[in-house]
């Protein structure tokens, strides 16, 4: 390695992953849910609100996801829930359900099979999680 | 149609309408997010029946419900009740508000409503609201 790369700013040797601003947009949208359905009835049909520390749940589970994971996007649930979604198309699909407790219901259509359940979060992605994101993720 | 007729048992050909009143339920690709057709307050799911209406009334329903919040109507997700009926739910007619239907037989336990909330958005059709400008959908 050369005396000039040694001496560089690591930053610009090593250049932020596409990911990280994936990560901060995602991080971001999840603040933004607080506004959009913090309060009853958000959705016109009764929706329960959905509260802070869903949202702070919701942002650690994406902090915790491997670097290279493709962003998912955002959403929210009557429940209250908050959404993580990765879709490629109507049947190649994973949405991932955050409750306020931590607990991540998942659901996903891949072709003619489906799979669901649910995984506590600990402040690690759950492994059947990760494999069923690199599942819908294009190759 | 008067609010007796619209009790009319729903038949297997009938659309229905879950108005979205919340724009991170539709993708950037116009497509309908699971989170739409997630049953809150459980264990029913509230539609609009599309039996001997107009679509210009149909709408005016959907402003309808947007108003009583008030909230902006983004569009409407269309399933047709064999979708439905496919996935061992059940369409209840109710005597208000006008055209109105709960669909019942949800299971308790939310990974599984996730499964056949997927499958209902997978073959729904959106249908934005011709009456709003601007239609911000999530990605």
């Amino acid at each position: 390695m050369s005396d000039s790369v040694l001496k560089a700013d690591p930053s610009e040797v090593f250049p932020p992953l596409p990911r990280a601003r994936s990560v901060n947009a995602v991080l971001g949208e999840l603040n933004g849910l607080v506004s959009e359905c913090g309060l009853p009835n958000w959705d016109g049909h009764g929706a329960r609100p959905v509260l802070a520390k869903t949202i702070r749940q919701a942002q650690r589970f994406v902090e915790a996801l491997p670097p290279g994971t493709r962003a998912p996007s955002v959403g929210a649930e009557p429940d209250g829930h908050v959404t993580l979604e990765w879709h490629r198309s109507a049947r190649q699909t994973l949405s991932v359900s955050i409750s306020p407790d931590g607990e991540l219901h998942y659901a996903a259509l891949l072709g003619a099979s489906k799979t669901y359940g649910t995984e506590a979060f600990f402040g690690d992605v759950p492994e059947c999680i990760l494999v069923l994101i690199s599942r819908v993720e294009p190759k | 149609m008067t609010d007796e007729a619209s009790l009319a048992p729903v038949t297997a050909d009938e659309w229905l309408t879950r108005f979205v009143l919340y724009s991170r339920w539709v993708r950037t690709d116009q497509t309908v997010r699971p989170d739409a057709f997630i049953p809150y307050p459980w264990p029913d799911l509230s539609v609009t029946r599309h039996l001997g209406i107009s679509e210009t009334e149909l709408w005016q329903l959907g402003q309808t419900v947007a108003d009583e919040r008030p909230t902006i109507l983004y569009g409407r997700a269309d399933v047709q009740a064999s979708t439905v009926t496919k996935q061992s739910l059940r369409i209840v007619p109710t005597p208000k508000p006008k055209n109105h239907a709960n669909i019942t037989g949800w299971p308790a336990d939310k990974p599984s409503q996730k499964s056949l909330a997927q499958e209902l958005a997978a073959a729904a059709q959106y249908v934005p609201n011709p009456g709003t400008m601007m239609n911000k959908t999530s990605d």
